[in-house]
């Protein structure tokens, strides 16, 4: 599904990916795990499209296709849905209507006609339910206000909606306390199935209790340096980065 | 003889003595300032920079030019509450220098603390280099009045890497007990890369006649510079004053200016900074007190003409009696000073029916990546904080005064010299 | 997004055509160019206006002449020449203001094709509607049903007729012809508008609406609007406005003038849409236009609600002057401008009894080379003890070759007064944007999203069926605007 190959990228003339190799299969949960500073976050934003990156080498091909070439709103309809580290707040625009302006879009992308009001509140009904979302905070403005945890949640919620084939989740355990982190990990794992992937990017083990990865990476100075199955990530919490540095250091020198 | 005839007046008697001065390197400027005056006059309520602040009653005074000082000037000199403060004292009565009475401690080579008729007798070449580029005249009557008559003032030069330990007290005082006085206080204040300064002028008057000040300040901060500038206007019965400053600021340059003015029948504030350079910080804050029924205006203005920049300014008044004030803050973020951060408030409270405040904080905005906000309050003691002090036994009368202090302490505090806090926190204290 | 992106996009997306700028041919009846005695007379005869009403035009014209045009104002323009202006064009035809069968169809179908529907069944439900075309009112319509209630809802050349009586005590009484030179020029030589009457103790059960649209060419429009809510009576009014393209600007300069009794409550709402030139800034509508409110009675309210998109020019301040004890203003106001528009405008709140309030939210957005200015005051006199004001002003650029002013006057003589006022100014945010983009939606419709949520707390001040119009209007104003 997502095939990147020898991912090279910078920012303002700083190199920060190093040639990343990574294939995601359909059904598949991919953790990348790593020190701060390692690049797990522009890998996510490269992927998104995000533009201050400038891509110097490799390639990005998402269902066989180059989505390097592509606005981030035309890969957002191809399927790929980033949920934020830090969500965005946006004064006076509603959840509700962020959604379905989202929505379809999409729709209109892959040609269909706009959803039907009642077919939207319905979806939206269930996807609530599904993840246990307070309905208050669909009528609120988007982020304006919201806790932590409720953002992160927020994007989860989004992320049900707009049912993307990749799902990206940039460091969402960040900030959220232990029943938050539960709530989130249960919705993505309702929201898992044989045709989407996920790749969770996190600095700590403790999501991956709760979202039991099939291949877990170690990026480390802009390059995957280690991967393994969910096992490489106890031996991490327990080791600590520092193993993984003194590793990467020897083989340099 | 009105204000504007009397300029004229004036002006026709140095022409007559012109000749004998041929070393005058203002010669030029004072002609260029003349033909200004005439033609911009003094402003009048028609003018919007002016709709709430009459000269009427200036206008139509006649003044004396004296050289002459009475003991009340000297003994009110002596009083001076900022005499407590180790400074570079500078006296200055009715527009003159008064060496004798200034005290200059700190007078090494390379830093100059000074009076412009000195320096302009040096033939410096700073004053070639600065003087008169920086407080615009064309539109301006007032400042091509000060211009084209002027006479005295503080000069200041601080070179490159130097600090000047002391503060720098401009002691400004009218002595209006024979005559109306007239007096035109011009200063210039150099401050050089990485250097930093800081400067006290404080405004007295004496005597039962009306007295018009009318000063220009030009405060030129270079790269990496800082000044710290604090005035202190307390001109009592019926003085006029005319305050025009002006900062011009170069790259990273910082400045804190304090106004805090506690008395003085007319005053009309115009403080503007010129941010010329990246990365400039300008602190403004103000406190006024009204009374009586005076009239304290602060015009101020604040030029982001550079990407990168920091403006904060407060400015608060406590308004008494009959008295008015008027607050008029522009910040003017120009085309391409991206990445600008300004910020303005102005708080007021009014203790009495009969006071007027008219207040005007604008913005001019033609960048688009800026963050600025502006704000203007008006209204009386908090009703809920005054209980709470009165729940915990404080007579309601010492809770107003609690708080009236705390409110105008904020801007006080602002001042960095801890001494001089001390002394303007009893002043406002007794004042309150 | 890096400039090289900017740039692009503004070229890339074009400026939608102003949809409204088609042209209706029709014979006309107009006056001839310009402006004299002549012309006043010859308006007020072919209205039959009686004597009174004639005489109140010259008083207004001879007070113009000696007038200057203002020059206070934030901008510049061209200088208008009064005297190549046409100051009446009716479609030739006799109307029969009660019956819409003798309205010629032309008319009808250009109502249409504006949205207004004036046929009875098409109608919006729930809205009467006064259509103006040019100078004079086409049709009213859900007239006969506000009859049953007492209330008179007509164009003012009828009230004039028919209710010589409320027209003599109030037209005027709030914006006399002495107040401004735009102000005299219209008691002058208006033509028509809207003429509203709420008898007491009526709350009005519909939305009362006019339209304006000009389409002869070198005409001004001066409409002259009347509200006058009764003791305990409520109503709430809109009024829409369209012009063709045309390449010369034309001048709009209409007077309205609401008074509010005890316990009364005007709504007043516009979507003003009128054409704004092109992207160059040729042609569009000088929109100087005068709008006051007396909250004359206790515990009355005023509350204006304004949504500005069109226009070359928009320079008006819609007021409120509080005389009843406990009396409340509001101001609501959306300003959009693009390409080289420029709107001056804000609100004047005079507080002149006791416990008066007002409350004014203001919401700027700049785009391409426009400028767009908040100018407002709020007055405080000596007698309004406990007046309270809240004021925020909240201004957003689009591009760096705009600009956002503010001009907030705060005049208080009254020490129980309590006066806020909050301003801020901000760009759409690159992360607000990505935001979007990285959920499917493409950046000129982000654009209109966060521009609506922006102005949110306006928008909801609409009637409903306007507050989706209104949006819409929104976003396609600022299309080609993204940066």
């Amino acid at each position: 599904m997502l095939s990147i190959k020898n991912l090279q990228a910078e920012i303002e003339g700083k190199q920060i990916l190093n040639g990343i190799n990574l294939e995601v299969k359909a059904g598949e949960i991919h953790a990348i795990m790593g020190p701060n500073g390692s690049g797990k976050s522009t890998l996510s934003a490269i992927i998104a499209g995000r533009q201050e990156y400038q891509v110097t080498a490799g390639s990005i091909t998402f269902n066989g296709k180059n989505i390097l070439e592509m606005s981030p709103e035309a890969r957002a309809c191809e399927g790929v849905f980033l949920a934020f580290q830090y969500p965005i707040e946006i004064p006076g625009v509603s959840s509700i209507n962020f959604l379905r302006t989202a929505i379809n879009e999409r729709r209109k992308y892959n040609g269909l006609e706009p959803i039907e009001a009642t077919d939207f509140l319905k979806t939206m009904r269930e996807k609530m339910e599904l993840i246990k979302m307070d309905k208050s905070l669909t009528s609120r403005s988007l982020n304006e206000g919201f806790s932590g945890g409720e953002k992160k949640r927020n994007e989860i919620f989004q992320m049900a909606m707009l049912e993307p084939t990749l799902a990206i989740l940039d460091e969402t355990d960040s900030g959220l306390d232990i029943d938050a982190l539960r709530l989130v990990s249960e919705g993505v794992n309702k929201l898992r199935n044989k045709d989407n992937a996920f790749v969770v990017i996190t600095h700590y083990q403790r999501l991956l209790d709760y979202i039991i990865p099939d291949f877990v990476h170690v990026l480390y100075k802009g390059r995957i340096v280690k991967s393994g199955d969910k096992s490489l990530a106890l031996e991490l919490e327990e080791k600590g980065y520092d193993w993984i540095k003194n590793e990467v250091e020897q083989v340099n020198n | 003889m009105n204000l504007q005839e009397q300029i004229q007046h004036d002006f026709r008697k140095y022409l007559a003595h012109e000749n004998n001065d041929s070393s005058e390197i203002f010669a030029q400027l004072r002609h260029k300032a003349i033909a200004e005056f005439e033609k911009t006059g003094l402003p009048n309520i028609k003018n919007e920079e002016w709709k709430y602040t009459n000269l009427r009653n200036i206008s139509s005074l006649s003044f004396n030019s004296s050289s002459d000082i009475s003991n009340n000037a000297k003994k009110l000199l002596n009083e001076n509450s900022l005499n407590a403060i180790k400074a570079n004292h500078l006296v200055f009565i009715n527009g003159r220098f008064y060496n004798d009475l200034s005290n200059i401690i700190e007078n090494d080579k390379s830093i100059i603390i000074s009076n412009l008729e000195t320096e302009r007798k040096n033939n410096s070449v700073h004053l070639e280099k600065h003087f008169g580029k920086y407080a615009k005249i064309e539109g301006e009557g007032l400042n091509a009045m000060n211009t084209a008559l002027l006479n005295d003032g503080v000069f200041v030069y601080v070179p490159i890497n130097q600090k000047v330990e002391h503060p720098i007290l401009i002691t400004n005082i009218v002595d209006a007990t024979e005559f109306n006085v007239l007096s035109q206080p011009r200063n210039l204040i150099l401050v050089e890369k990485n250097s930093s300064v800081q400067i006290i002028e404080n405004y007295l008057s004496t005597g039962i006649n009306a007295s018009f000040t009318n000063v220009v300040n030009e405060i030129f901060v270079d790269e990496n510079a800082k000044v710290e500038h604090y005035k202190i206007q307390q001109q009592c019965g019926e003085s006029y004053q005319n305050n025009f400053t002006q900062f011009f600021q170069n790259t990273s340059s910082n400045i804190n200016q304090v106004t805090l003015t506690l008395d003085g029948a007319l005053i009309r504030n115009n403080l503007h900074f010129y941010m010329n350079g990246e990365n400039c910080n300008s602190l403004l804050y103000g406190f006024y007190l009204t009374e009586k029924n005076n009239h304290i205006d602060n015009h101020t203005r604040v030029d982001h003409a550079s990407p990168n920049c920091y403006s904060d300014e407060k400015y608060k008044g406590i308004l008494k009696d009959e008295s008015t004030a008027v607050f008029n803050g522009k910040i003017i973020v120009h085309v391409d000073a991206q990445k600008t951060n300004a910020y303005q408030r102005n708080q007021n409270i009014l203790l009495s029916e009969t006071a007027t405040i008219n207040t005007k904080p604008q913005l001019e905005i033609f960048a688009d990546d800026v963050k600025c906000t502006h704000g203007a309050t008006i209204g009386r003691l908090d009703d809920e904080q005054l209980f709470y002090l009165q729940s915990r036994g404080i007579s309601k009368d010492s809770a107003r005064r609690i708080l009236l202090n705390a409110f105008a302490d904020e801007i006080a505090e602002r001042i960095k010299i801890p001494e001089l806090v001390q002394i303007l926190e009893a002043e406002i204290e007794k004042k309150l | 997004m890096s400039k090289e992106t900017e740039v692009d996009i503004i070229d890339q997306v074009v400026s939608q055509e102003y949809k409204y700028g088609f042209t209706t041919d029709i014979e006309m009846e107009t006056a001839p160019k310009g402006l004299s005695e002549d012309i006043v007379r010859f308006i007020s005869d072919k209205k039959n206006e009686p004597e009174w009403m004639l005489n109140w035009r010259l008083k207004a014209y001879r007070h113009w002449l000696k007038m200057e045009e203002p020059n206070w104002q934030n901008f510049n323009y061209p200088q208008i020449n009064y005297q190549d202006i046409i100051y009446y064009a009716a479609p030739k035809q006799k109307i029969q203001l009660d019956s819409l069968d003798q309205v010629d169809p032309e008319l009808l179908k250009t109502f249409e094709k504006l949205g207004i529907s004036l046929q009875e069944q098409k109608r919006l439900s729930g809205v009467a509607v006064d259509a103006v075309f040019d100078s004079v009112s086409i049709a009213t319509t859900f007239k006969d049903q506000l009859k049953e209630k007492g209330i008179i809802f007509c164009s003012v050349s009828e009230a004039v007729k028919e209710h010589p009586e409320l027209v003599k005590k109030y037209l005027g009484s709030v914006v006399p012809y002495t107040d401004n030179y735009f102000a005299a020029l219209n008691a002058a030589v208006f033509s028509d508008g809207s003429f509203v009457y709420i008898p007491k103790g009526v709350r009005c059960p519909m939305e009362l609406s006019t339209y304006f649209r000009i389409n002869a060419e070198n005409t001004g429009q001066f409409e002259r609007t009347l509200i006058i809510a009764d003791d305990d009576s409520y109503v709430s009014y809109l009024e829409g406005c369209t012009a063709p393209k045309r390449d010369e600007n034309q001048l709009h300069a209409a007077v309205v003038e609401l008074v509010t009794h005890d316990n009364a409550e005007i709504k007043y709402s516009t979507v003003q849409n009128w054409y704004p030139g092109d992207k160059n800034g040729k042609g569009g509508i000088f929109n100087f236009v005068t709008k006051r409110g007396s909250c004359e009675g206790k515990n009355s309210k005023i509350s204006w609600t304004q949504v500005e998109t069109g226009s070359a020019i928009t320079w008006k301040y819609p007021s409120c002057i509080l005389k009843g004890e406990n009396s409340t203003g509001e101001f609501f106001s959306v300003a959009v401008t693009n390409n080289a528009q420029i709107a001056d405008t804000g609100t004047k709140m005079i507080h002149i009894g006791k416990n008066s309030r007002s409350r004014i939210v203001s919401k700027g957005i700049s785009a391409g080379k426009s400028h767009n200015s908040y100018r407002g005051l709020v007055k405080i006199n000596k007698k309004a003890l406990n007046a309270r004001n809240h004021t925020q002003c909240d201004s957003m650029l689009i591009g760096n070759k705009c600009g956002a002013h503010t001009f907030p006057y705060i005049e208080v003589n009254n020490k129980t007064a309590t006066l806020e006022h909050e301003a801020s100014t901000s760009k759409i945010g690159e992360d607000q944007l990505f935001y979007c983009n990285q959920r499917g939606i493409p950046t000129d419709v982000a654009i209109g999203l966060i521009v609506n949520g922006f102005c949110r707390e306006v928008l909801n001040q609409l009637p409903m069926e306007f507050a989706v119009e209104a949006q819409k209007l929104l976003a396609v104003s600022l299309e080609g605007s993204v940066g």
